[in-house]
């Protein structure tokens, strides 16, 4: 009953003084709703995969070791290796999931080209518990050419959600059955697919080709290709599960090396790969394996960002104290009377707290309906998938409750003693006042703040600062005026014909084949350098037409591009890149001849001439060292997936090419893009944290601002007496604002002093990750000082205007 | 029904009350008059359990505030004694029914009984058609009268009234005083009233006059 007397109190003063409280409110709901995005975010990214039953259950396999001194840690496994862990203790189910190329994807409504499609065992769903529209998951994947669809999948190429039995054509050859249809993986897991195909298709489909190194792959315990994972029972040893696996196959894995060297008189042991398991919970965040197959995010930075949430919500509720003591005055006669007639102390705190946890939970709402309106943008800005109901409906959402009472008790807290300790008569008179202490540590907060949003706004204009001139460096081609276009991996006919047709018209200057394109991931492969035999080096293996560098503006260092040797006894030519002729320590003029090691076919597909260097060619951005990478000229297109066009200075290029394509490649979906988008691309993540940066700037400066009038109207309370003895003394407008509000200066002076050092350190350490640097120019510094400065003078004329001009017309 | 005995207070170095002897008897009007800084205010608060006498000790109808904690004082004052102010003081989000009840929710009442107590109490003083009027739509009287009934509220044992008409004009004062009589007359009410206003203390039952922290002279 009191309690509801106070909060009908507290809307009272709301309602009496509106302006100052709606200032209040809003200030405090922007602190909330930011503060809750942030957590949003960071619940989202700490709780990948756990959303599968028994998620502490499922184990993913990886596998680390090293070849000629180089450090391999990676996420894909040996394929043979499932089957071992399948038969392991305490293990109930194991699956190998595989991601296959893009296709050419046909359904009875659509058709295009897709890179969603996974290969998995039939005990993937014993695994990962999804949720199934159509069909069983003890059978979806048991029979040979299955294929399980996704919801979103199934609308796109069916236009409906039930299609069990439906066929799927893919690359106009192969047809699938779709077994089952399930929801949509969650945004959130570590993987994700459109399509599941059955496993024995794979098999199928590896043994097509038994003259090649795919083949090799099914019992192969050197190629590393396949994510692996287990589920094991609920009492099981996990460790003793890893030591099991490791001793099962580290004789595997030694016959295999000794068979890759057998023959050639050379010594083995260069090669040690072993396998050590990882919670598939702990991937996201804390996995740091090559070969993810999603981005994974750094739990530093979710550290980070909570911190961050916590901050704002403290500086929220400091702002929010300084607004409220800082109009003190009116609530100083309630105190006073309420004393005078029996309240005590504590139902003075109770009285005050809970008006600070009703404001809370007022400005609780207005923050969710603020988040639920920015989520979208957040959403887009970010590209990730949360929503506030997903949020909302977890049994934490607790927390949301507790964290705003908190809020509400921290931000009442000091109202809250502060007006019941006051002496009722001198509250009464208003001759009651607030200690220097209080003042230097209100102070402080605000300097606290100044630094904080000086740190980010350098941070921010130092990202964008990097990041532009980033994107303006050679990344090894000539990204205006050129196309990527993906073809898929099969028909290297049509890819031929293709080319030819685009090479007729004159607004195409020049078409290069490629396996991979800047902006893919090649695979990396292990060669044998003949200068020093027993030495292993991993090398990116791309597959390449003699078109390939003039289309796509590579720069040649030394020697010559490859040629085509129609006479099939002479070694192939390769080009290397800059970098990896450096990792063979030779220089370019000297003959160098390369082998593939693990091959089974003949010498002429797997030892290689090299005859030219090229610039090293970027397909990661240059952010790191460059990937040394090794050209390999590719017969008749049968490895090409990707066509780089490079197009005359006309504007009607992008038109034609699609006009060349639907002639030449009717009922095929096109998907390309510019290299200019591709190189920007790289930077997606940068770009994706200096959005974020940006948004934390840009509330910084507000938190700040509301800092900047709780603090300013703090102070002119905090000086009233003095201004009106002051102005009896005949000082002016301008001197009693100067005087009243000089700390204000100082404080916001001492946060800048702070802040611009640790500006410049945190920017380094940002940059520090980055193999080229460009410095951030003075003005960068002086610029967020100004529009600081700026804006703390429009909130001291504007708020301490109006009482300056009301002690002086007194 | 409130004694003093040898009550001492001091502000630093300064001796505001030096050593006060006082007894008020029940259904007595008695002010206490003296120039600034003779400690009227001070006697007030102290013997209204507002503050604590250095020495000395206090009695209200024989409980020995002084021997009270904080909260016990804070529990006594809002049952057995009422304050009136020369502002009357009352809040301005609130009706004159409201700031009339507000020492009676405080001790804990019922919101129906203390509504019922008040409308009655209000209707006594002449103000049952302003019930519902914030205190900016009442004229100075009518406001001070609002006080009065929220100073009665809880049937106290005493009133204090520091400077009470202080703010009104010679018209209201003169019905202020009046009522207090009345009050005192029909409800057999003790006030204790701290004024500058000779005139207005010649109408209470006693006058204590006061200097430097001690009573001079009391007039009968």
């Amino acid at each position: 009953m009191r309690i509801l007397n106070f909060i009908k109190t507290f809307f009272r003063n709301i309602l009496l003084h509106s302006g100052f409280s709606l200032l209040t409110l809003f200030g405090l709901s922007i602190g909330i709703a930011m503060s809750l995005l942030v957590l949003i975010y960071v619940y989202y990214e700490s709780n990948y995969d756990r959303h599968w039953s028994d998620t502490e259950q499922i184990y993913r396999l990886y596998s680390y070791g090293e070849i000629s001194g180089e450090a391999i840690r990676s996420a894909v496994t040996p394929q043979p290796l499932a089957s071992v862990a399948a038969g392991s203790e305490g293990v109930e189910a194991a699956a190998r999931l595989v991601p296959g190329a893009r296709k050419l994807v046909a359904g009875s409504f659509n058709r295009s080209l897709e890179s969603g499609f996974f290969y998995a065992d039939p005990e993937f769903f014993e695994i990962f518990d999804l949720t199934f529209l159509e069909g069983d998951p003890h059978s979806a994947l048991r029979d040979s050419a299955a294929v399980v669809l996704t919801r979103t999948t199934a609308l796109r190429l069916f236009g409906e959600e039930k299609v069990k039995g439906a066929l799927l054509t893919v690359e106009d050859s192969s047809v699938f059955r779709v077994s089952a249809v399930v929801e949509d993986i969650p945004a959130n897991s570590h993987f994700s697919f459109d399509f599941l195909a059955s496993w024995p298709e794979v098999e199928a489909r590896l043994r097509k080709h038994p003259g090649d190194e795919r083949a090799g792959m099914i019992d192969n315990w050197l190629h590393l290709n396949s994510y692996t994972y287990v589920k094991v029972n609920a009492r099981a040893d996990v460790a003793k599960l890893g030591r099991a696996v490791a001793e099962r196959t580290s004789h595997e894995v030694e016959e295999q090396v000794a068979a890759s060297f057998s023959g050639r008189g050379e010594e083995e042991g260069r090669i040690a790969i072993d396998f050590g398991l990882q919670p598939v919970s702990a991937v996201h965040l804390h996995s740091q394996l090559d070969n993810e197959p999603k981005d994974r995010a750094s739990a530093l930075y979710l550290y980070i960002f909570t911190a961050i949430a916590i901050f704002i919500l403290l500086v929220t509720a400091v702002n929010f104290m300084n607004l409220t003591t800082a109009k003190a005055a009116r609530r100083y006669k309630e105190v006073a009377v309420r004393k005078y007639f029996g309240a005590g102390r504590r139902m003075l705190i109770l009285q005050f707290l809970t008006e600070a946890v009703a404001f809370s939970f007022l400005a609780l709402f207005l923050a969710l309906v603020l988040v639920e309106w920015l989520l979208p943008v957040f959403n887009a800005m970010f590209q990730i998938r949360m929503s506030v109901s997903g949020f909302i409906r977890e049994p934490d959402t607790i927390w949301i409750l507790v964290l705003t009472m908190s809020l509400g008790v921290l931000s009442g807290s000091y109202p809250a003693l502060f007006f019941s300790g006051l002496k009722p008569w001198s509250a009464l008179t208003g001759s009651m006042r607030v200690s220097r202490l209080g003042l230097v540590l209100r102070g402080l907060l605000i300097s606290f703040q100044t630094s904080l949003a000086l740190v980010l706004l350098v941070l921010t204009l130092g990202m964008a600062w990097q990041l532009h001139h980033l994107q303006g460096t050679f990344h090894g081609f000539q990204e205006d005026h050129a196309l990527v276009v993906e073809w898929g991996g099969t028909d290297a006919q049509g890819l031929l014909d293709l080319k030819e047709g685009l090479l007729q018209r004159s607004e195409v200057a020049k078409v290069g084949l490629a396996e991979f394109v800047p902006g893919d991931d090649p695979t990396v492969v292990s060669f044998r350098w003949e200068g020093d035999s027993a030495r292993v080096l991993l090398l990116a293996l791309n597959y390449v037409d003699e078109g390939f560098f003039e289309a796509l503006g590579a720069e040649l260092v030394a020697g010559r591009w490859s040629r085509l040797s129609r006479d099939s006894s002479e070694t192939a030519e390769v080009v290397v890149s800059a970098s990896a002729l450096r990792l063979l320590g030779q220089s370019g003029d000297q003959q160098q001849f390369l082998e593939m090691i693990g091959g089974r076919s003949s010498a002429r597909d797997y030892r290689f001439k090299i005859v030219g260097v090229v610039a090293d060619i970027s397909f990661a951005g240059i952010k790191e060292e460059p990937r040394p990478m090794v050209f390999v000229l590719d017969r008749e297109a049968a490895r090409s997936e990707h066509l780089v066009i490079r197009l005359n200075n006309s504007p009607e290029g992008d038109a034609v090419v699609q006009e060349v394509w639907r002639e030449l490649a009717p009922g095929r979906a096109m998907h390309y893009s510019s290299l200019e988008e591709v190189k920007a691309g790289f930077y997606s993540e940068e770009q994706r944290f200096a959005r974020i940066a940006v948004v934390f700037a840009l509330l910084a400066l507000v938190l700040l601002l509301f800092g900047l009038i709780g603090m300013s109207a703090f102070l002119l309370q905090y000086h009233q007496k003095q201004l009106f003895i002051r102005k009896v003394l005949s000082a002016g407008f301008k001197d009693l604002l100067a005087y009243s509000l000089r700390d204000y200066w100082w404080f916001l002076g001492g946060g800048m002093a702070v802040g611009l050092p640790a500006a410049a350190f945190v920017l380094q350490f940002w940059l520090a990750g980055f193999s080229r640097i460009f410095t951030l120019p003075y003005y960068a510094y002086v610029f967020p000082i100004f529009l600081m400065l700026v804006l703390a003078f429009v909130v001291a004329w504007i708020t301490g205007g109006r009482e300056i001009r009301k002690v002086v017309d007194s | 029904m409130v004694e003093g005995k040898s009550i001492h207070k001091s502000f630093g170095p300064v001796n505001v009350l030096r050593g006060i002897d006082v007894s008020i008897g029940a259904s007595e009007i008695v002010s206490i008059l003296g120039a600034s800084g003779a400690g009227k205010t001070t006697l007030l608060q102290i013997l209204g359990s507002l503050d604590h006498a250095d020495q000395g000790e206090v009695y209200i109808n024989g409980t020995g505030i002084h021997q009270l904690s904080e909260k016990q004082l804070a529990r006594f004052r809002n049952q057995h004694i009422g304050f009136v102010f020369q502002f009357h003081q009352l809040l301005p989000e609130f009706s004159a029914l409201e700031n009339c009840m507000l020492p009676a929710l405080i001790g804990g009442e019922m919101r129906k009984e203390a509504e019922q107590k008040a409308e009655k109490l209000l209707g006594f003083l002449g103000l049952s058609h302003r019930l519902e009027h914030k205190p900016a739509a009442l004229s100075g009287g009518e406001k001070q009268r609002v006080a009065v009934a929220r100073a009665l509220i809880n049937d106290p044992l005493v009133v204090f009234a520091d400077e009470p008409s202080g703010n009104l004009d010679s018209r209201n004062q003169e019905e202020l005083m009046g009522l207090f009589v009345s009050l005192r007359d029909q409800f057999r009410q003790t006030f204790v009233i701290v004024t500058h206003d000779e005139h207005l203390a010649a109408k209470s039952d006693r006058t204590i006059f006061m200097r430097d922290g001690l009573i001079m002279d009391q007039n009968l």
